[in-house]
């Protein structure tokens, strides 16, 4: 298994060939993301070295994107959604400029690193902003989509990936990705959480209670809204993401549900800022381990309609 | 204070910072316990252990005694440098075979929620300066002083420049950086021979020119780091003052070939030990020197 921002580098390597319009712009991390061949050479032929500068790389990507040219900027979600975020603000989202920002190494999964390196607010601070398409995407396939997705619109978007390898997901590609079940308690999940989602799905299947899912990877409003259509008799939606509970893909579809719908949200505490360790051991610590997401869903599984 | 090196009769109960094993004893402890976590920042961990054992060696630091100047590791990577000589001079050895594990004290970069010792947290590159111009303020009428440690790579943050700038403009006498200038950083611009590849080019006259007292040295030379230390911390210095200490970005003399591997990496079986080897006799020769 590959990191997700492996593969994304590997699309945007494909997607790239012949065009002189994509560069990509690294803030010096681009060894941990797949930006480098095994010589230590950018795999892009425009590619700029900014250095360990978030602020200035994002402000050359907007001057980059007014002459018509298309950037993704590469570093780590907490460096570039929180360092840069005023140059994300006023020089790419105000402006509407098409600056694609790859933010790897988001979520709590750190490995070593500690709380500096952990990201569990970016959504939050790019959704704040606004005007920024975000993507949060689970596999190989939701990275393929991302990336044809961005190459054929022009606006802003901030695409959040997660440290860990990840397999493919057990659902079939499309906007939603779902299991085919719909009920009145659905768990809806986005990014490296789905993995997550997955597991919990596979056991209650084996328990004989099976839950209705789906995942997505664009967290657009009309993304939400679509979600929402597909289960019109849903009435608790139980989120699971891999961000804290405040600011993520949770409150977005709050704002969007319904009044008899309720959204429980599974995500990390809203005062924890992530430390070393497993992601598995993380999870364990603040309750979205296999055991707590199975004793989340079968509370209203078993509490029937509200 | 501790014994220095021109101090031949200071107490010899206490490991003596600048005796060369204890620097090769640091060395080895950084190296086995990066690699029983799986790997770490093995070049840039060591390329600051001798100017960490120099500020240890001639400065009372907050940090290990509970009072005293502020220690900040700007270059939160280095952190395991810290820990090692944190255990091996502070009051309390700590527990370094749980680097960079749930729940330990010693977090992958400097946590002082999980650490209280530490003076500050650090992790995201290029804010030292700036937390060393407010401790440096706030502790000035108490006579301390604030040390910062920067990788030359950080020094690449802009952050970096607006703090020396006003650090300059309130002529801060007590706040004193010193960049580990091991001449790398993780990616730079290796793949394009023809640009300058110093993370900083012209380092001593950009300091120079936003108003720092500006010294150059080796950064492996323990006594000519002392006489640093001792020079812009005296009575009359002025400041602030910066020393771009030269250093290189190796554990031991064998460490990892490829740029990226010499900034972050997992060590091959082999590669460890030819690394232990190198680093061998370095077991503390001081009397009385605290057991692990």
């Amino acid at each position: 298994m590959k990191r997700l921002g492996v593969h994304l580098a590997d699309a945007l390597v494909d997607a790239s060939a012949g065009r002189s319009d994509i560069w990509v712009i690294d803030g010096d991390l681009g060894d941990s993301y797949g930006l480098f061949d095994e010589e230590g050479r950018p795999r892009f032929s425009q590619f700029l070295q900014a250095g360990i500068a978030e602020q200035s790389m994002v402000a050359a990507a907007a001057g980059l994107a007014t002459t018509g040219k298309r950037p993704w900027v590469f570093s780590f979600s907490a460096f570039l959604c929180h360092r840069a975020a005023d140059q994300i603000r006023t020089c790419v989202a105000h402006q509407q400029l098409p600056v694609v920002l790859v933010g790897s190494h988001a979520g709590a999964a750190t490995g070593p690193n500690g709380s500096s390196h952990a990201s569990l607010g970016d959504l939050g601070v790019i959704g704040s902003i606004g005007g920024i398409a975000q993507w949060a995407p689970a596999d190989l396939l939701d990275v393929r989509a991302a990336v044809a997705d961005l190459l054929a619109t022009s606006h802003p978007a901030y695409i959040r990936l997660s440290r860990e390898p990840s397999a493919v997901l057990p659902l079939g590609p499309g906007p939603i990705r779902t299991n085919g079940l719909s009920g009145e308690v659905v768990l809806l999940s986005t990014g490296f959480a789905s993995h997550w989602a997955a597991e919990a799905v596979s056991e209650l299947s084996r328990r004989g209670h099976p839950v209705p899912w789906a995942h997505i990877a664009s967290l657009s409003v009309s993304m939400l809204r679509s979600f929402l259509e597909l289960h019109p008799r849903m009435s608790v939606a139980i989120v699971v993401e891999d961000h804290r509970v405040v600011g993520g893909l949770a409150d977005a579809l709050r704002r969007l549900a319904p009044p008899r719908l309720f959204v429980q949200g599974l995500g990390w505490p809203a005062g924890w800022h992530g430390e070393s360790g497993s992601i598995d051991e993380l999870r364990q610590a603040h309750g979205l381990d296999l055991a707590a997401l199975i004793r989340c869903i079968e509370y209203w599984q078993d509490r029937g309609p509200r | 204070m501790p014994n220095k090196p021109d101090h031949p009769s200071a107490a010899a109960e206490e490991p003596d910072p600048f005796a060369p094993a204890i620097a090769r004893h640091v060395r080895r402890l950084v190296l086995e316990s990066l690699h029983a976590n799986g790997g770490g920042h093995f070049g840039g961990c060591g390329s600051c252990v001798e100017l960490l054992l120099a500020l240890f060696g001639s400065r009372p630091l907050a940090c290990r005694e509970g009072e005293g100047d502020r220690l900040l590791l700007s270059k939160g990577h280095a952190s395991m440098t810290l820990y090692a000589i944190l255990s091996l001079l502070g009051a309390k050895p700590l527990p370094l075979e749980r680097f960079a594990s749930f729940g330990s004290p010693l977090q992958g970069h400097p946590d002082k929620n999980h650490l209280p010792a530490l003076d500050f947290s650090f992790g995201s590159l290029g804010q030292g300066v700036a937390a060393g111009i407010g401790m440096a303020l706030g502790v000035q009428s108490r006579g301390e002083h604030v040390w910062v440690v920067l990788g030359d790579g950080e020094c690449q943050e802009g952050m970096v420049w607006e703090s020396a700038m006003l650090a300059a403009r309130y002529r801060l006498s007590n706040l004193h950086v010193i960049v580990d200038a091991n001449g790398e950083q993780e990616c730079g611009w290796g793949h394009e021979p023809s640009f300058d590849q110093r993370p900083v080019p012209d380092d001593v006259a950009k300091w120079a020119a936003f108003g720092w007292r500006t010294s150059e040295r080796d950064g492996h030379d323990p006594s000519l780091l002392a006489q640093w230390i001792d020079e812009v911390a005296g009575p009359g210095a002025t400041g602030p003052s910066v020393l771009l200490a030269r250093t290189r970005k190796s554990l031991a003399p064998s460490g990892p070939a490829s740029r990226f591997r010499r900034h972050h990496t997992a060590l091959s079986s082999s590669e460890f030990e030819r690394m232990r080897e190198e680093l061998a006799h370095s077991e503390l020769s001081t009397a009385g020197a605290r057991s692990r």
